[in-house]
């Protein structure tokens, strides 16, 4: 249970931001507009700026496709509060709040979902 | 059943070709026709995000060529042994995931009937239209520095022919004789590519004529990485490259390229090879689209990239207002992911979010080593900000190790932005 939860808190995210502007969205009740919506939501757009760098394993840069969802909250928390760190994730990571490191963790996590 | 659609948003944004067989049928059927202009950094990108994400829509990429040039690395076909060759990209992948691409100059838009015109092929309508024309030089702004006199002091500032050439005359140069490289102010394409590239072009001389040196006319007094940048250059090319700042009669006014001279207020500099990377605009089909202002570059609502000044148009990279994002292509790049989740959202019949978006720029300052700039922004309440806190610059006095882990680290950047881009 605690690996599939790690499943299902981000399409929960996806339906709370649907909500939010739910009343001026006539179309929210067609259910392929839901579906956009969590395809579009918060985590799927924070993660667009990591896709920039890391798509794909290298010798210099992970992947975050395989990285697990505690390995990488873990990992961007330490880069996030090293107040001497000097890469380009430390700087880069203290940008993100909590939640947003939260969001980002889970939605790179991929157990379970592969086809 | 959604991670399942997220993810294999995910793998057609370039992680590999399996995922163009996943199921995308889960997501919306939206009919809408979207029109993407420019096939660069921000336009393939775009292209390649909507089609993922509306399978039912029409999505049309146009480009005036078949094949991309990137700027990104170009710096290092002029002072290595790096191939033009390896900066070519063409938009196959793009077509496979049912993106109509086509190659045709696009000459003019009717904001109002949602048309584009285009040179020797026939005009599209759209319902959505985003550009990413990159930029255009303000020929003659700086004095004297029309196209013709690009042919001869060629600006490199567009990958392509102008890269041959002016690699062509470095090769050319006689050891002993030197090359001159004018800059501009700001805002311009890349603010580090100009030293970055003053690096590599002085690693060159260093390399195969010794007894040359590069001298670097700026209309600036400070610069992107500067420190890291000088600091690199006086342990590289203390002999190779002399730079000269605004204040130390550094702005070119006007160029003589017959003569192959640059003329700042008080001296005339005269060399066999000058490079002159002009003063810069937005490309002109955004001119237009009505979509620029008098600056010469497009505002936008930094949400979805949507024009404030054209309904259904949306304009992202470089043609952008969108400082303190700097006119990169990691910038093109994630404001055009950005953009076509917003475009999907609107067309769906859902406003856009605000996001973080972030930016990160690597900079050779030899073809080993290489040094870097980060930025985190946010877009909320209709404006770019900088997140207090966040982004910099590498450490100034670092270990040679730190240097060359930038510099794997921008190699494999490029493989990354260039397959997210264009397959
Ligand atoms: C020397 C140099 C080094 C650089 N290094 C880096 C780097 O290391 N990292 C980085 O992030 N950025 C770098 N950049 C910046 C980067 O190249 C640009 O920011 C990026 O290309 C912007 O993408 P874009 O989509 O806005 O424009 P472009 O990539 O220029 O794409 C515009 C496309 O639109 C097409 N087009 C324009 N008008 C029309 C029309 N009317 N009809 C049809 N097609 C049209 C053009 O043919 C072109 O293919 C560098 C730039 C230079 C010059």
């Amino acid at each position: 249970m605690p690996k599939t939860s790690l499943l299902v808190v981000a399409p929960l995210f996806g339906f709370l931001s649907l909500a939010g502007c739910g009343d001026t969205s006539p179309s929210l009740d067609d259910p392929a507009n839901n579906t956009i919506g969590a395809a579009t939501d918060r985590a799927t757009a924070l993660a667009m700026a990591c896709s920039g760098c890391h798509a794909a394993q290298s010798d210099a840069v992970v992947s975050l496709d395989e990285y697990g969802a505690d390995a990488l909250r873990d990992a961007l928390r330490r880069y996030k509060t090293e107040s001497d760190g000097t890469t380009v994730m430390h700087r880069l990571a203290r940008g993100y709040s909590d939640e947003d490191v939260d969001l980002l963790a889970t939605y790179f996590d991929t157990e379970g979902v592969e086809p | 059943m959604i991670g399942l659609d997220r993810r294999s948003l995910l793998k057609g944004l370039g992680l590999g070709a399996a995922a163009l067989t996943l199921p995308f049928q889960a997501f919306a059927r939206s009919k809408a026709n979207i029109v993407v202009i420019g096939g660069g950094f921000g336009g393939a990108s775009a292209a390649r995000t909507l089609a993922t994400l509306l399978p039912s829509a029409s999505v049309t990429l146009v480009d005036a060529n078949p094949v991309y040039t990137a700027c990104p690395f170009s710096n290092l076909v002029l002072g290595t042994d790096r191939p033009l060759s390896a900066q070519q990209f063409g938009y196959d992948s793009l077509q496979r995931l049912g993106v109509t691409v086509v190659t045709a100059l696009a000459t003019d838009i009717d904001p109002v009937a949602q048309t584009v015109t285009l040179q020797g092929a026939e005009d599209l309508t759209y319902d959505r239209l985003i550009l990413s024309p990159g930029i255009d030089m303000r020929w003659n702004a700086l004095e004297g520095y029309d196209e013709a006199a690009a042919e001869l002091l060629p600006h490199a500032w567009k990958a392509g022919p102008q890269t041959t050439l002016l690699r062509q005359q470095l090769d050319a140069l006689e050891d002993g004789d030197n090359v001159i490289m004018s800059v501009p102010t700001a805002p311009f394409r890349c603010p580090p590519g100009p030293y970055e590239r003053a690096s590599l072009i002085a690693h060159y001389l260093k390399t195969r004529k010794p007894r040359s040196k590069l001298i670097v006319l700026d209309a600036k007094d400070s610069f992107s990485k500067m420190a890291l940048f000088q600091e690199a250059w006086s342990e590289h090319y203390p002999d190779h490259l002399e730079w000269r700042g605004a204040s130390d009669d550094g702005t070119v006014a006007r160029v003589d390229a017959v003569g192959r001279a640059l003329e700042t207020d008080f001296e005339t500099f005269y060399a066999p090879v000058i490079n002159v990377i002009p003063p810069q605009k937005t490309g002109f089909i955004a001119d237009r689209a009505g979509v620029s202002d008098a600056t010469g570059w497009c505002p936008i609502d930094p949400l979805a990239f949507e024009s404030t000044l054209q309904d259904n148009i949306h304009v992202i990279g470089d043609a952008t207002i969108a400082a303190p994002m700097p006119k990169s292509a990691f910038s093109a790049n994630l404001q055009a992911k950005i953009c076509a989740l917003g475009v999907a959202r609107l067309v769906s019949g859902l406003s856009p979010e605000p996001t973080v978006l972030a930016n990160t720029c690597y900079s050779f300052t030899t073809p080993d080593e290489a040094i870097s700039i980060a930025g985190v922004y946010s877009n909320e309440n209709n404006a770019l900000k900088s997140i207090s806190g966040a982004g910099g610059v590498s450490p100034l006095a670092a270990d040679k190790t730190i240097r060359a882990q930038e510099a794997a680290q921008a190699r494999s950047w490029f493989e990354t932005i260039t397959s997210g881009a264009f397959g």
